[in-house]
C-alpha cells in the first residue's frame, strides 16, 4: 500500500515538472524591431512603450534597434535579404509603395481592429495602404511646420504671423535690415532626403507637384519657381547658407539657440525647441504654424512626412509582431508620450489635456492634415530622391541654373523609370 | 628529420584557417564576381538574369561612377602625397635627439590609433559651421571675418575630408619611416661627417636610401586604403555636397544598397578590386625587392 502510494506520488511529481516545464518552455518569443534615432518618438520613448508590452506579455522579448533616419530603409532591407529579418520595422510612407512591389510586408488588412479601423484619423490609413492592401499601422502623422520666433517678430514690429511665402520673405528682410538675426530662414537642406521634404513643402505652397497623373514627372516645369525662389532666398543672404549642410536636428540647433526667425522642421521640434534643457528661446518665444502657401495659389500648405509600423513578412512571429506595433499605435500608449508626438486618433485631438499648453500645435496640426499632399510613392523614389537631391543642390550652389537643373534631373529619373 | 620534412608533415595544420579565410574572404569574393554577370537585386527577388558583360560596359559610360573614380583618385594622390611628405619629415625631425621627442613619437601614436569613424564625427564637430573650433580659431587668429560652412561647400568638402584623413594618417607613414631610420647605423653618418658631406648630402646619400623601401611600402599601403576610402567620407558628408565627394565605394554602395542592384554594383566594385590588385601587386613586388 505504501509502495503504492510512493510510486504515484512520483509519478505525479513527474507529471507535474513535464507540465511546469512545457509552460516554463512555452514559447518564449523574441521579436526584433527596427526604428529611428531622431524625430518623432524618442529611443528612451519606444523602449518605454516596448517595455510596457513586455510586461503584459511575458512570453514575448522585443529587441529595439534604432537608427538615423538615412539608414532606417537601407537596413531594414538589407536585414530583409539576409536570413535575419526584422519582425516590426517603422516605415516611411515613400517606402510603402517600393515594399509593396518586393512584397517586403504582411497584408494585415484583415487583422486591423474595427476600434483601430474607426478611430484613426482617416487621412493616416492613405499612408500605409497600397493597391488596397493595409500593410502597416499608422504610428505618426507629420509635415514640416513653419517654426517662427515671435520674439524677433515682435523687435521687428510685426504681430501677425506670415499669410504668404511673399509677406514671409518681406518680414525676412525687415528682420535682416533692423540686423534682429543675420539669416532669417534656416533649413534642412544637406544632400539627403530633408531637402526633398523642405523642397516639397514649398512646391506645395507654390501649388505644384512633382508628376503629372500618369506618374510622370514634370519638375521641368512644375518645379522651377519653387527652387528659383530657394536660390533667391541664398542669393539675397536671407538663407543661413550652412543649410546645404543641416539636417533637422542641426536646425532644431540653430533655432533654439535663437540664431533664424523661420524654419521648416517637423513636430518633434516643438517640445525641444520650448524644453530650457535643449533650447535657450524663451518657451512663449516659439511659434508654430502651417507654411503659408504663394499668394494668389493657396493658404496654407502641408507635405506628408508620415510613417507607419509594419510587419515584415519574413517574420517568424507574424502574430505576435502585429500585437506589438498594434500596442505601440494604441490610443492608450499615444496619448501618454504624445509629449514629442501628436497620436494618430481622432478622439486625441478633443481630448483637452492632449492640447494643454500647445494648442497652437494641435491647432496647426488639424489644419495641417486637413490639406497634407505626399511626395511620390512608387518603386523607385529612392533613387529618383537621390537625383533631384543632387541637382536641386547644384541650383543652390549656383553651378547651373533652376531650370536646367530640374531639366538634368528630370532627363535621368526618366532614364531609371 | 630536416626543415622540409617537418613543414611537410605538418601544414595540414594550416587546413582549418585556410577553410577560414575561404569561407569569409573567398566565398564572398566569389559570389561578388558571380553577381556582377547578372541583374541581381539585392533582396534576391526572382532568379537573377546573365547580363554577359553589360554591367561593365554601363560602368564605363555611367558618368556618375566615372566622376566618383575621378574623385577617389583626387583623394588619393593628394592624401598620399601629403602624407609622405609631412610624415618622412616628422620622422626625420623626431629622430634627432632633441627634447620631448620620445614624448613625441608616443603622441604621434594617437591619430592613428583613433578609430576612422569617431576621428570623422570629431572633425565634423570641429569643421560645424555654427560652433566648429577651426572656424572659432581663424576667426580669432583674424584670419576669417565670418564663419565658414566647411562640409557644405563644394569646393571646400572635399579638401576639408582630406585634411581630416591626413591629419589621421600621416603618422603611419612617420611611424614606418621612423623605424627605418632607427636602424640606419650612426657609423655611416659619422663617416659621412668625417669626409666632410655636409647635412643635405648626408641626406640624400645616406638617409633616403636607406628609407626609400620602407617608404615604399608605406606608400602602396596608403594608396590602396585611400583608393577604397569609404567610413570617413560616409560620416562626413556622405558623398555630398552635389555629390562633390562621392568617392567610388560610396558610389558602389550607393548603387548595391540604396538602389538595390547588387548586379551593377558587384560589377563596379570588381573594376575597384582589379584597380587596388594592381596596386598590391606592386605591393608584393616591393616587398621582394626588399627582400632581394
Amino acid at each position: 500500500m505504501r509502495k503504492n502510494f510512493v510510486l504515484s506520488f512520483l509519478v505525479v511529481c513527474i507529471l507535474l515538472t513535464l507540465f511546469a516545464s512545457t509552460v516554463l518552455a512555452e514559447e518564449e518569443i523574441e521579436l526584433r524591431f527596427l526604428g529611428m534615432a531622431q524625430a518623432a518618438y524618442s529611443e528612451q520613448n519606444v523602449n518605454d512603450m516596448t517595455a510596457d508590452f513586455m510586461k503584459d506579455h511575458p512570453n514575448i522579448k522585443v529587441s529595439t534597434e534604432f537608427v538615423p533616419y538615412e539608414e532606417l530603409r537601407n537596413k531594414t532591407m538589407l536585414a530583409y535579404g539576409s536570413s535575419n529579418s526584422y519582425d516590426a520595422a517603422l516605415v516611411d510612407d515613400i517606402w510603402f509603395a517600393e515594399y509593396a512591389a518586393k512584397d517586403m510586408l504582411l497584408d494585415i488588412t484583415a487583422d486591423i481592429p474595427q476600434e483601430y479601423k474607426d478611430g484613426v484619423l482617416a487621412g493616416a490609413w492613405n499612408v500605409t495602404t497600397k493597391n488596397g492592401k493595409i500593410l502597416g499601422v499608422p504610428w505618426f502623422l507629420d509635415t514640416m511646420y513653419l517654426f517662427y520666433n515671435k520674439d524677433m517678430l515682435s523687435q521687428a514690429g510685426f504681430e501677425d504671423t506670415p499669410k504668404s511665402i511673399e509677406e514671409m520673405v518681406e518680414m525676412a528682410k525687415v528682420l535682416k535690415e533692423k540686423g534682429i538675426v543675420e539669416y532669417p530662414f534656416v533649413f534642412s537642406m544637406a544632400q539627403a532626403e530633408a531637402l526633398i521634404c523642405v523642397y516639397a513643402n514649398f512646391l506645395e505652397a507654390y501649388g505644384q507637384s512633382f508628376q503629372d497623373a500618369e506618374g510622370n514627372y514634370i519638375l521641368q516645369d512644375s518645379g522651377v519657381e519653387t527652387l528659383e525662389f530657394l536660390v533667391s532666398l541664398m542669393d539675397e543672404g536671407l538663407l543661413n547658407p550652412n543649410s546645404l549642410e543641416f539636417l533637422e536636428e542641426d536646425v532644431r540647433r540653430v533655432f533654439s539657440s535663437g540664431d533664424a526667425a523661420f524654419t521648416l522642421n517637423w513636430a518633434y521640434m516643438y517640445a525641444l525647441a520650448k524644453d530650457p534643457a535643449e533650447s535657450s528661446l524663451a518657451p512663449e518665444a516659439v511659434g508654430i504654424m502651417t507654411l503659408p502657401g504663394k499668394e494668389g495659389i493657396k493658404e496654407h500648405a502641408a507635405m506628408s512626412g508620415s510613417m507607419g509600423l509594419g510587419v515584415l513578412s519574413k517574420s517568424a512571429h507574424p502574430k505576435e509582431a502585429l500585437e506589438y506595433i498594434l500596442y505601440l499605435s494604441s490610443k492608450g500608449v499615444q496619448d501618454t508620450y504624445s509629449n514629442l508626438q501628436l497620436p494618430v486618433w481622432t478622439a486625441s485631438y478633443d481630448d483637452p489635456q492632449i492640447a494643454a499648453g500647445r494648442e497652437d500645435m494641435v491647432a496647426a496640426a488639424k489644419q495641417a492634415f486637413s490639406i497634407m499632399n505626399v511626395r511620390p510613392s512608387e518603386p523607385n523614389y529612392q533613387e529618383a530622391s537621390a537625383i533631384l537631391q543632387k541637382n536641386i543642390q547644384s541650383a543652390l550652389y549656383g553651378d547651373v541654373a533652376a531650370k536646367d537643373a530640374l531639366v538634368s534631373a528630370v532627363e535621368e529619373i526618366n532614364q531609371i523609370k | 628529420m630536416s626543415y622540409k620534412k617537418i613543414k611537410g608533415s605538418y601544414s595540414f595544420l594550416t587546413i582549418p584557417m585556410i577553410l577560414i579565410m575561404g569561407m569569409v574572404i573567398g566565398w564572398p569574393l566569389i559570389q561578388t564576381f558571380i553577381f556582377s554577370f547578372t541583374d541581381a537585386d539585392l533582396l534576391g527577388i526572382g532568379e537573377p538574369n546573365f547580363v554577359g558583360l553589360n554591367n561593365f560596359l554601363n560602368a564605363f559610360q555611367n558618368r556618375g561612377f566615372l566622376n566618383s573614380l575621378r574623385i577617389s583618385g583626387i583623394f588619393a594622390v593628394v592624401v598620399v602625397s601629403v602624407e609622405v611628405i609631412l610624415g618622412t619629415s616628422v620622422a626625420l625631425l623626431v629622430n634627432q635627439p632633441l627634447i620631448g621627442s620620445k614624448v613625441v613619437r608616443v603622441f604621434l601614436i594617437l591619430p592613428w590609433a583613433v578609430p576612422t569613424i569617431v576621428n570623422a564625427i570629431m572633425w565634423r564637430l570641429i569643421y560645424n559651421p555654427e560652433y566648429g573650433a577651426l572656424n572659432s580659431l581663424l576667426y580669432q587668429l583674424g584670419m576669417i571675418d565670418k564663419y565658414i560652412s566647411w562640409l557644405s561647400s563644394a569646393d571646400k568638402a572635399l579638401w576639408s575630408i582630406i585634411f581630416a584623413d591626413i591629419w589621421k594618417n600621416f603618422s603611419l607613414v612617420t611611424l614606418i619611416v621612423l623605424a627605418s631610420l632607427q636602424s640606419l647605423p650612426e657609423s655611416q653618418i659619422e663617416a659621412a661627417k668625417i669626409d666632410g658631406a655636409n647635412s643635405w648630402q648626408r641626406f640624400f646619400y645616406i638617409t633616403m636610401p636607406h628609407i626609400i623601401p620602407s617608404l615604399q611600402v608605406a606608400m602602396v599601403l596608403r594608396i590602396i586604403e585611400a583608393v577604397k576610402v569609404f567610413d570617413i567620407i560616409y560620416v562626413m558628408t556622405k558623398g555630398g555636397p552635389a555629390n562633390k565627394t562621392r568617392t567610388g565605394s560610396i558610389f558602389i554602395y550607393q548603387e548595391a544598397f540604396t538602389n538595390s542592384r547588387i548586379g551593377a554594383g558587384s560589377s563596379f566594385a570588381i573594376i575597384m578590386v582589379a584597380f587596388i590588385m594592381i596596386l598590391i601587386l606592386f605591393y608584393m613586388r616591393t616587398l621582394s625587392q626588399q627582400k632581394r
